[in-house]
């Protein structure tokens, strides 16, 4: 019988003081006008949806490529 | 033409159930993240030497076994040895290494067949393991990206199971808390119009109140 999964304590509690600072900025900054929210635009990596390894490894790859090009870079200092 | 990878798993699929898992299943449940190698459950309900003999037919030309314990080719006579020891061999001389697992981490070769039975048809001709199951074989691994994964298939089984929990009836209600149980979905159950369902929804709260759990404390406290 496998046991049954349950978020650990500590990302519970990461979870649990997450929310508490952010109802705190919520609270401090006081009610804010309505406003039309962005819609999501993110594109997919693939037009359909994975259906082979390769497709998965693309996606990989896609990833690498984008956090070469973005992703922090090592310094010197 | 599909890549030698793929040639390569729908082969043994025809043979053989197989699971993928690692950081290729986590791709496939969402997750935008990079992976160097394939890793794949080979149904292990089957006898060892059968389990071998399906990599044996698959395994084309170039392709290779290799120990990833003491990282060294591995010798046909010498696999049975290996797999017992450390439950998995990788393939080598492909477009991609694929790691193929006997005894995937924290789970037993006689999971495979639950691990199937609640796995989900997706890729090709082999199927992807259940966020279930993909968290249990990332768990104590103390690799920092298997905490992220996790985190990523927690926030997914929260949202899948928790709109169930809200509307199923109580058997359902009962095989979903059986493999997950967070506040968020003892409190969608709490919603549901069966009252044995609402019971293992306060029930689930309890246990994790019992534990310390903040979120179930305050949702307790908020109902006295």
């Amino acid at each position: 019988m496998l046991k049954r999964h349950t978020p650990s304590r500590e990302s519970v509690w990461a979870e649990w003081e997450r929310e508490k600072r952010a109802a705190k900025r919520r609270a401090a900054r006081g009610p804010r006008p309505e406003r039309p929210r962005t819609p999501d635009n993110s594109e997919p990596w693939l037009k359909h949806p994975p259906q082979s390894i390769s497709d998965l490894f693309y996606i990989s790859d896609q990833v690498a490529e984008v956090v070469k090009k973005w992703g922090p870079k090592a310094t010197n200092s | 033409m599909g890549s030698q990878s793929d040639e390569f798993l729908n082969g043994i699929s025809e043979k053989s159930h197989v699971l993928l898992l690692g950081g290729l299943a986590v791709i496939a449940h969402g997750l935008s993240r990079t992976t160097e190698d394939a890793d794949i459950w080979l149904d292990s309900m089957q006898p060892l030497e059968d389990w071998l003999a399906v990599l044996d037919e698959g395994l084309p030309e170039g392709g290779y076994y290799w120990d990833l314990l003491r990282k060294e080719r591995v010798a046909r006579e010498d696999l049975e040895e290996v797999v017992r020891e450390i439950g998995v061999l990788r393939i080598g001389g492909l477009d991609r290494y694929i790691n193929v697992f006997r005894k995937p981490n924290e789970l037993e070769e006689t999971d495979f067949a639950t691990a199937w039975a609640m796995s989900v048809p997706h890729i090709g001709k082999f199927r992807l393991l259940d966020e279930t199951f993909l968290i249990i074989t990332k768990e104590n691994t103390g690799r920092e990206r298997d905490g992220i994964d996790i985190g990523f298939l927690e926030t997914k089984l929260r949202s899948r199971f928790a709109s169930r929990l809200s509307v199923c009836n109580a058997e359902e209600a009962l095989s979903l808390f059986h493999r997950y149980l967070d506040h968020a979905t003892c409190e969608a159950a709490m919603e549901n119009p069966d009252p044995a369902v609402r019971e293992m929804g306060l029930a689930g709260l309890r246990e994790l109140a019992a534990d310390g759990n903040p979120f179930a404390i305050e949702v307790l406290k908020k109902r006295e």
